[in-house]
């Protein structure tokens, strides 16, 4: 098994409630969630996040707004929908689940 | 020394290297590639080139005058490879598909496996670098690891020796394969990983490739061009001419089709050998008329597409797409001739029957019997056609 490939999976997976989840706070432009996903180690390449957030906002759980800034042109600000809410609330019980279990998994010994 | 250009990223303006930009340039050329084919692909390539625009700023307020290819080369291993980004939802399946190759291998090996290893990581496409006319042969040695010379030799024995098959074929292939453009194409040509370091290796070699093929290789290459030349013209002249007669044919077709079962038609449009028609059973008749349009219209409609597409690659028919449209073309070929041949031989067969020919038959009480498909009555001075149908 090769050990950097599982981690970058199970990254992969993360990486959309952990977008939603930094989402839920306050509204942020796409350098501002790449900033904080590297504080947080979570993201190797920066341009992975670009399709993603697409991906989400063409699946309706996310809608943007265009910000002045004031260095440079206009940015896109993201921000949860409605939808992106529920289905927020439905990862946060399926990530205690998974945590739970994992937990359970490891206390076994 | 080196030039340097303004470029306009996401409505900024930055100083950047030459060679700089022609990598930046690729970079996001093969970016707008990748995403294309996905929903909302501007959209992503779009945000990714205003994060580049944000690095550069950041760039220029740290005290860069003009950015290099050092710089761009480290933006892009930030923002990761094009291939890696666009392909996130594929690499499952290819873990999954893993265990069927690996079996197929064990399965076939010898031949199976050496051809395989030559086309690994391969993909076909038309090379624009070694080119007699389009690539296509070159294209192939290439992805076969063969030299193209064989190809072109096998080409033109198959060419001879076929009645132009040869031919036909080179110009399917040359419309089905897709030239190798953009830098990480030709990397994927030459089975080269698409890494932005090879790209930017790709991009340099490539401007500083020197054509010289030798006098042998110019010669036959001269030859082969000026006689496909020929070819190709004697073609599209022929089909030019197939083309319009066809189009005309089509016309009168759909006048006859519309018009009602038993009608007076003008003298004008009989003599167009439009009253022929009507010995034919109209299914045949309305067969050939859709084989003739699609004939006509599959070529026009690649052809607009083709023009609508222009320097847009990304939107650009695929394989699949090309193949259904050859395909259904030559079914239109194969629905045609046949009902166009029966069209000509019952039409003109039958329709010289004519009043005056059966004349001496009507009897005393001026009755007369006979049997017809369709009955064609024309005035002694031609004035007036009128036809009329059994059905």
């Amino acid at each position: 098994m090769n050990i950097e490939n599982a981690k970058s999976q199970m990254r992969k997976g993360m990486l959309e409630y952990c977008v939603l989840l930094l989402l839920k706070s306050k509204p942020s432009y796409a350098s501002d969630i790449i900033q904080q996903l590297k504080n947080a180690e979570l993201l190797v390449v920066e341009g992975t996040l670009y399709p993603l957030l697409t991906r989400l906002k063409n699946d309706g759980l996310l809608q943007y707004q265009w910000q002045e800034s004031t260095q440079g042109p206009p940015r896109k600000y993201y921000a949860l929908s409605p939808l992106g809410e529920r289905c927020l609330n439905e990862l946060d019980d399926a990530w205690s689940e998974l945590a739970g279990t994992v937990n359970y998994l490891k206390d076994l010994h | 020394m080196k030039k340097n250009i303004t470029i306009n990223l996401s409505g900024r303006l930055f100083q950047i290297d030459e060679d700089a930009y022609e990598m930046l340039k690729s970079y996001t050329e093969s970016l707008r590639s990748a995403f294309g084919k996905q929903d909302g692909g501007d959209e992503i390539v779009e945000d990714i080139e205003a994060r580049i625009a944000e690095l550069f700023d950041e760039l220029e307020k740290n005290g860069v005058a003009a950015i290099s290819i050092e710089h761009v080369k480290e933006i892009i291993t930030r923002i990761g490879d094009p291939g890696e980004l666009a392909g996130d939802n594929s690499a499952d399946e290819a873990d999954s598909n893993n265990t069927w190759e690996e079996k197929a291998r064990n399965a076939a090996k010898g031949i199976y496996d050496s051809a395989r290893e030559r086309i690994k990581g391969k993909r076909l496409f038309r090379n624009p670098n070694d080119k007699v006319i389009s690539g296509v042969l070159s294209g192939i040695g290439m992805y076969t690891g063969t030299d193209p010379i064989i190809w072109r030799l096998l080409m033109i024995v198959l060419t001879c020796f076929s009645a132009g098959f040869g031919f036909i074929l080179y110009i399917i292939l040359a419309i089905l394969i897709p030239e190798a453009k953009t830098p990480d194409e030709r990397l994927m040509m030459q089975g080269i990983e698409v890494t932005p370091n090879n790209i930017a290796n790709e991009v340099v070699d490539n401007d500083n490739k020197v054509h010289d093929y030798g006098f042998l290789r110019t010669f036959f290459s001269v030859i082969v061009k000026l006689i496909f030349g020929f070819i190709l013209g004697i073609v599209i002249f022929t089909i030019g001419i197939v083309l319009l007669s066809l189009l005309l044919t089509l016309l009168a077709c759909l006048t006859a089709l519309s018009l009602p079962v038993s009608s007076e038609i003008p003298s004008s449009l009989g003599a167009l050998g439009l009253t022929d028609l009507y010995a034919t059973h109209p299914a045949v008749i309305i067969v050939f008329v859709v084989s003739i349009i699609a004939l006509l219209a599959i070529p026009i409609y690649g052809f607009i597409h083709w023009l609508s597409t222009h320097g847009k690659p990304e939107k650009k028919m695929g394989i699949a797409q090309k193949t259904i449209l050859i395909f259904a073309w030559i079914a239109a070929i194969l629905c045609m001739v046949p009902t166009g041949m029966r069209i000509a031989r019952e039409g003109f067969a039958k329709n010289n029957i004519t009043i005056e020919s059966l004349l001496h038959e009507i009897d005393d009480d001026n009755t007369y019997k006979f049997s017809y498909d369709s009955l064609v009555v024309t005035n002694s001075d031609s004035s007036k056609t009128v036809v009329i149908k059994t059905r």
